[in-house]
């Protein structure tokens, strides 16, 4: 019997201790944006802290679908996280680039072509929520959605709606861009984020009832991981974009508040972005051993001494 | 089916009726060993529905039909964590819970 005591060092701990290092780190990104916000540096702290995340996510990704063979639904579901995590990295950089450099009217065509890459990750997420809802079928489960779940799609997709329609202001707000030209070719390159951020609410709530029927385990971690990290850049993308419209927010004299929840609300997606990638790779890849606490249990359980 | 996908919860208090030697026993470990990656639910559903494939019960289950069952498994982990995966779960099922068996057979 493949047994582990207790201290003995696994794949399966090292995932966990790996978890724990970059939650760790993600928190101290946070922290040392505090003294740095609103200078050139700030926006360098924001630049690798959501790099190093997103290129993490896309590194495990493309490794968990690696493990799935050709025409499993599974197999698709993570290209399009890793597909997620590349544009989210392409986004980062063009979105903080300029600030880094100082150069925020040399923003221009480059932030419509990040725009249009943003929709392509929304894109990316609808599919992955529906592939994730196909490997769900294809284990035999089902699911009903109730009053409660349409709610929830409803606020979702309206929330997701507002956000690409209030864009514009978030490009203002963001990066201190008021060509009136400008806003409208991101308005125009992130009209396909309407349909998919509406897709990634119907398939979000069906895929979040999915996982809960699994009753725990690392592959429901994982698929929540996602529709966490969906949710985040939805709430992130409203809150900013109404915040803008409606206070007619002054892009260089934000509040400090407003400036925190957008950092953190970036920060915590692409950080459940890596735990997705993070728990389904461990799922993937972890050595099949048992160690003594859970041997104890099962034992405690059905009345067996443990050998 | 002789028992249900929430009467495999390995949460579930000791059962009187249960004893270790049995195949229902052996059915549960199955859905111990796989707890982990899928959860506990899901582990049940795709035992309970292996044995429901070789035209078993949970309390008919033997050391002889365990490689089999673990082959059906075996199949149907592939969708949630890979073909990899799969193989080396579906080999611990067929040496922890079978290899068990044959342990406890001793002790009788």
């Amino acid at each position: 019997m493949n047994r582990k005591g207790r201290g003995s060092t696994s794949l399966s701990f090292g995932h966990v201790g790996w978890r724990r290092i970059v939650l760790l780190f993600t928190a101290a990104f946070f922290v040392a944006w505090f003294p740095f916000r609103g200078t050139p540096a700030a926006w360098s702290v924001v630049l690798i802290a959501i790099t190093s995340l997103s290129l993490s996510a896309l590194i495990l990704a493309s490794l968990s679908a690696r493990q799935f063979g050709q025409g499993e639904p599974a197999r698709l579901l993570w290209w399009m996280v890793a597909l997620i995590g590349l544009t989210d990295t392409l986004v980062a950089v063009a979105f903080t680039l300029p600030g880094v450099v100082g150069m925020f009217k040399a923003a221009g065509v480059f932030t419509v072509v990040t725009t249009a890459i943003g929709s392509l990750s929304r894109i990316a997420l609808a599919v992955a929520l529906w592939m994730m809802i196909r490997v769900y079928r294809k284990g035999g489960l089902t699911v009903h959605l109730e009053k409660l779940d349409y709610a929830a799609i409803a606020i979702f997709a309206g929330v997701a709606v507002m956000s690409v329609i209030l864009s514009g202001s978030v490009v203002r707000a963001t990066l201190y861009i008021s060509s009136p030209n400008l806003i409208n070719w991101v308005r125009l390159a992130g009209i396909p984020s309407v349909v998919a951020l509406v897709g990634c609410s119907v398939f979000g709530v069906m895929a979040w009832k999915y996982a809960r029927q699994m009753g725990g385990g690392l592959v429901a971690k994982a698929s929540r991981s996602i529709m966490v990290y969906a949710f985040l850049w939805v709430f992130r993308l409203g809150l900013l974009g109404a915040l803008s419209y409606v206070y007619a927010m002054d892009p260089l004299h934000r509040p400090t508040w407003v400036r925190m929840i957008d950092f953190a609300s970036i920060l915590g997606a692409e950080y459940f972005l890596f735990l997705s990638a993070s728990y389904q790779h461990e799922a993937c890849t972890s050595d099949v051993v048992f160690d003594e606490t859970e041997m104890e249990a099962f034992a405690q359980t059905f009345g067996r001494p443990l050998a | 089916m002789m028992w249900s996908v929430h009467g495999f919860d390995s949460h579930m208090p000791t059962q009187p009726g249960i004893k270790r030697n049995t195949g229902e026993f052996m059915a549960r470990k199955c859905v111990f060993l796989l707890a982990s990656s899928v959860g506990n639910d899901m582990a049940a559903k795709i035992v309970a529905e292996g044995l429901e494939s070789l035209g078993l019960q949970a309390a008919d289950l033997t050391v002889n039909n365990m490689p089999h069952l673990a082959g059906v498994i075996e199949r149907a982990l592939r969708s949630f964590v890979g073909d990899d995966k799969a193989r080396r779960l579906a080999s611990a099922l067929r040496v922890l819970v079978g290899g068990v068996k044959i342990e406890i057979g001793r002790e009788l």
